[in-house]
C-alpha cells in the first residue's frame, strides 16, 4: 500500500492498519531485542544486561556468536530446513498437480467422499501420525534419514496443495490446453508452456504453503527424523525445552523466519507480474 | 490477399478431402454424434448446421482429434487418420472463445504453433510477421490478448491457426461472441480468406443465415444425425422434412396428396411441382414466405410455368425491408413476404404465384 492510500484512509481504517501491522510485525521486536540480550528479566523493559557488553568477558560463545559458530549446527540446520522444504514442495507438486486435474475435471462417482478422505490427514494428531509411521518406517529403514524426513512431511502438506490447486484447476478453461494440442504441442509443452503459467498463481500459492508448512514441522520431523537430521525447528526445540527462551534461541527463531520471508517476497513479485500478463494487474 | 508459403502453396490449394465414415460418438449417458457419413471435397466449404447439443461441435472435435469416436473412421486423402493423435492431425481450430493464451502476447500467440514444432528463429520471425500484416495487427504484435478488441481476438486466433498452414480449417461458432456488424465483417473477412488459400473447411454454427452465406454445402444435424447434406439453395427450398424446414426460415407448411408425379393436392388447391421424388401417398408442402408472388387479379399470368391461384389479403405486417401479407387461399391462408415497396392493401382480390420449383415436398 503507498502513503498515498493510506492517507485516503479514515483514522478507524488507519488504526485498524496498526493493529494487524502490530499483531504480524510485533512478535518479531521482543525475539530481535532478545537476541541481543544478556539477561532480560521480568519487569526490566529493556534488557538489564547486553550481549556485546559481556561478549569479551564470557569464556564461550554468547547469542549471535553462538549462533552464528559452528558449534550451534545452524548453518547444517538450515541446509536440512531449506532442502527438505524444496523436495517437499516438488514431490508435493509431483502428486497434487494429476490428482487436482483429475479431481478438478473428472467426472466420477464417490468423488466427494474422495476429496473428504484427502483432507483427513489434517485431522489426526502428528503426534499419533509420528509415533505410528516411525514404527513403520524403522521396518522400512528409512527412519532418521532424508527421504523418510520428506515422506512425513507430505502428510500435512498434501491435503493443503490438493486443494488450493483443485480450485485453480477448475478456474482453467481446458479450451487452452486443447487449443496448444492442435498447434501441435506435445503434452509436455502443453503442460511447461500453458498449463503450469495459466495455473502459476495458485501453484506459487500452493509450493509457498507446503514449504511453510514443512519449515515448521518440529514433532514429525522429531519423530522420523530421530534426531539424526537437524531442522531449524528441531534445533529451535532443543534450545527453548527449558522453559527459557534465552538469546541464541531468539536468533535461531529470527534465522528460522528467514527461507519463508525470502520466498514470500520472491512469489509474491512473481504472482504480481503474471497477474499483469493476465490483464488483471493493471488497474 | 493472404500470402502463404510458396513451397506449400501448391498442396494447400488442392485442399484435402475429408471423408467421415460411419462416424458415431457415444459419451456414458448418450449418443453425441450418430452413424455419420460426409464426404467433404478438397477446398470445400461445409457448414453444420443444427441446434445446440446436435452433435455438431462433437463432429469437429473428432475430426480435430481432441476426441476419439466410438466407431466410424475419418480420413483425409483417403488415408485414415482416426489413430493419428490431434498433434499430427495438422488441423486448424478456432473456437467461439477463441482460447488466446492470456500470458503470452499476440506475437508469441501466432508464433506457438511453429515454436513447439521447432521451427527457427528467423523462420518464426519472418512467417509470423507475413501473417501478423495479412490480419492487419502488425502494431499490436506486443499486446496481451486481455488488451485487444473482439474483433482483433479473432484475427489473432485465425492468424495463429493459420501460421501452421493446416491441412483442414475447423471453425467452431467462430463469430458467436462478435457483435452484429462485426460478425458481418469478419465473415466476409473469412469468406475470401478461405477462397484465397482453397483450403478445406468446417464451420459448426447454429446461426442458418450465417450457414447460407458461407457454406457450399450445408449439413444439417439434429440429435446426433445427419437430416440433409445440400447446397444452401436446395437445404433452403427443398428441405426433406418439416424439423429442417422449420430450422431453415419461415415457411407455409401444409398436408399434400400426391396426384400424379408432378401436381400434388393441397388445402389451398392443386399445385404443379418440379421434384416429386418423395414417393407416392401422403406428404408435406412447403413453401418460402418471399417464394410466393402476388400480383392484382387483373394483370396477365407472369411468364414461365407458375402454380395460380386466387385469394384475398386479410392482413398486411409492415417488416421494413418486406411487407408480410397473409392471403386467404379457399379455407387456408398462406403468408407472402412482398417488397414494402408494393402497394398492396387489406380486402384486395389478388392472384398467389407460386413457381413449381420452389415448392418443398417433406417426408415428414
Amino acid at each position: 500500500m503507498t502513503t498515498q492510500g493510506l492517507r485516503r484512509l479514515s483514522v478507524g481504517q488507519r488504526l485498524f492498519v496498526l493493529a494487524v501491522l502490530a499483531f504480524t510485525v510485533g512478535p518479531f521486536a521482543p525475539l530481535l531485542i532478545q537476541s541481543f540480550a544478556f539477561r532480560w528479566a521480568w519487569p526490566d523493559l529493556m534488557p538489564s544486561v547486553w550481549w556485546f557488553e559481556q561478549r569479551q568477558i564470557s569464556p564461550f560463545p554468547l547469542a549471535w556468536d553462538y549462533v552464528l559458530s559452528p558449534t550451534s549446527q545452524v548453518l547444517e540446520a538450515t541446509i536440512n530446513t531449506v532442502g527438505i522444504g524444496v523436495a517437499v514442495m516438488v514431490v508435493c507438486l509431483i502428486i497434487c498437480l494429476p490428482a487436482a486435474r483429475v479431481l478438478a475435471r473428472g467426472h466420477f462417482r464417490g468423488k466427494r467422499r474422495l476429496e473428504f478422505v484427502f483432507s483427513l490427514p489434517l485431522l489426526v494428531p502428528e503426534a499419533a501420525i509420528g509415533i505410528a509411521l516411525l514404527m513403520i518406517f524403522i521396518g522400512l529403514g528409512i527412519s532418521g534419514t532424508y527421504p523418510g524426513v520428506i515422506a512425513v512431511h507430505l502428510i500435512p502438506t498434501v491435503p493443503y496443495m490438493l486443494r488450493m490447486l483443485t480450485s485453480v484447476y477448475q478456474g482453467l478453461d481446458a479450451g487452452y490446453e486443447d487449443c496448444g494440442r492442435v498447434l501441435g504441442a506435445n503434452e509436455w509443452q502443453v503442460l511447461t508452456r500453458i498449463t503450469l503459467p495459466l495455473l502459476l498463481p495458485g501453484v506459487l500459492a500452493g509450493a509457498l504453503f507446503t514449504f511453510l508448512v514443512s519449515t515448521n514441522l518440529f514433532l514429525l520431523t522429531f519423530f522420523i527424523g530421530q534426531g539424526k537430521i537437524v531442522t531449524l525447528p528441531t534445533l529451535l526445540f532443543s534450545q527453548i525445552s527449558g522453559g527459557a527462551m534465552g538469546a541464541t534461541a531468539a536468533g535461531i527463531a529470527l534465522i528460522a523466519s528467514i527461507p519463508g520471508l525470502i520466498l514470500l517476497v520472491l512469489s509474491d513479485r512473481l504472482i504480481r507480474e503474471e497477474a499483469f500478463a493476465l490483464g488483471i494487474g493493471d488497474t | 490477399m493472404l500470402k502463404v508459403h510458396p513451397s506449400e502453396t501448391d498442396q494447400i490449394r488442392q485442399g484435402t478431402r475429408i471423408t467421415l465414415e460411419g462416424l458415431s460418438k457415444q459419451y456414458a449417458d448418450q449418443t453425441a454424434v450418430h452413424h455419420m457419413n460426409l464426404d467433404v471435397a478438397g477446398g470445400e466449404f461445409v457448414v453444420l448446421l443444427g441446434p445446440s447439443g446436435c452433435g455438431k461441435t462433437t463432429t469437429l472435435r473428432l475430426v480435430s482429434g481432441l476426441d476419439t469416436p466410438s466407431a466410424g473412421d475419418i480420413a483425409f486423402d483417403g488415408h485414415t487418420v482416426a489413430n493419428l493423435p490431434v498433434q499430427q492431425r495438422n488441423v486448424g481450430l478456432v473456437s467461439q472463445r477463441f482460447n488466446l493464451f492470456p500470458h503470452m502476447r499476440v506475437y508469441d500467440n501466432v508464433a506457438f504453433g511453429l515454436s513447439v514444432r521447432g521451427v527457427g528463429a528467423s523462420e518464426i520471425r519472418e512467417r509470423v510477421h507475413v501473417m501478423l500484416e495479412a490480419v492487419q495487427l502488425v502494431p499490436y504484435a506486443d499486446r496481451f490478448p486481455s488488451q485487444l478488441s473482439g474483433g482483433q481476438m479473432q484475427r489473432v486466433a485465425i492468424a495463429r491457426t493459420l501460421v501452421t498452414e493446416p491441412k483442414v480449417l475447423l471453425l467452431d461458432e467462430p463469430f458467436a461472441s462478435l457483435d452484429t456488424s462485426l460478425r458481418m465483417e469478419m465473415r466476409s473477412f473469412l469468406k475470401e480468406l478461405q477462397r484465397d488459400m482453397g483450403m478445406t473447411t468446417l464451420l459448426v454454427t447454429h446461426d442458418q443465415t450465417e450457414a447460407m452465406d458461407l457454406a457450399d454445402r450445408i449439413a444439417v444435424m439434429f440429435d446426433g444425425h445427419l437430416a440433409q447434406v445440400g447446397v444452401p439453395e436446395d437445404v433452403y427450398h427443398h428441405p426433406i422434412s418439416e424439423r429442417v424446414a422449420r430450422f431453415m426460415g419461415a415457411s407455409n407448411i401444409a398436408p399434400a396428396t400426391m396426384v400424379s408425379p408432378d401436381c400434388i393436392d393441397t388445402p389451398w388447391g392443386k399445385l404443379q411441382v418440379a421434384k416429386a421424388d418423395v414417393g407416392a401417398g401422403s406428404c408435406k408442402a412447403m413453401v418460402r414466405y418471399e417464394a410466393i408472388g402476388i400480383s392484382l387479379d387483373k394483370e396477365p399470368l407472369l411468364n414461365g410455368p407458375a402454380n395460380r391461384l386466387s385469394g384475398t389479403i386479410t392482413s398486411i405486417e409492415f417488416l421494413g425491408p418486406v411487407k408480410r401479407c397473409t392471403v386467404q387461399v379457399g379455407a387456408e391462408c398462406l403468408i407472402a413476404d412482398q417488397p414494402s415497396t408494393s402497394s398492396l392493401q387489406v380486402g384486395q382480390p389478388v392472384a398467389v404465384l407460386i413457381c413449381p420449383d420452389h415448392i418443398g415436398l417433406l417426408r415428414k
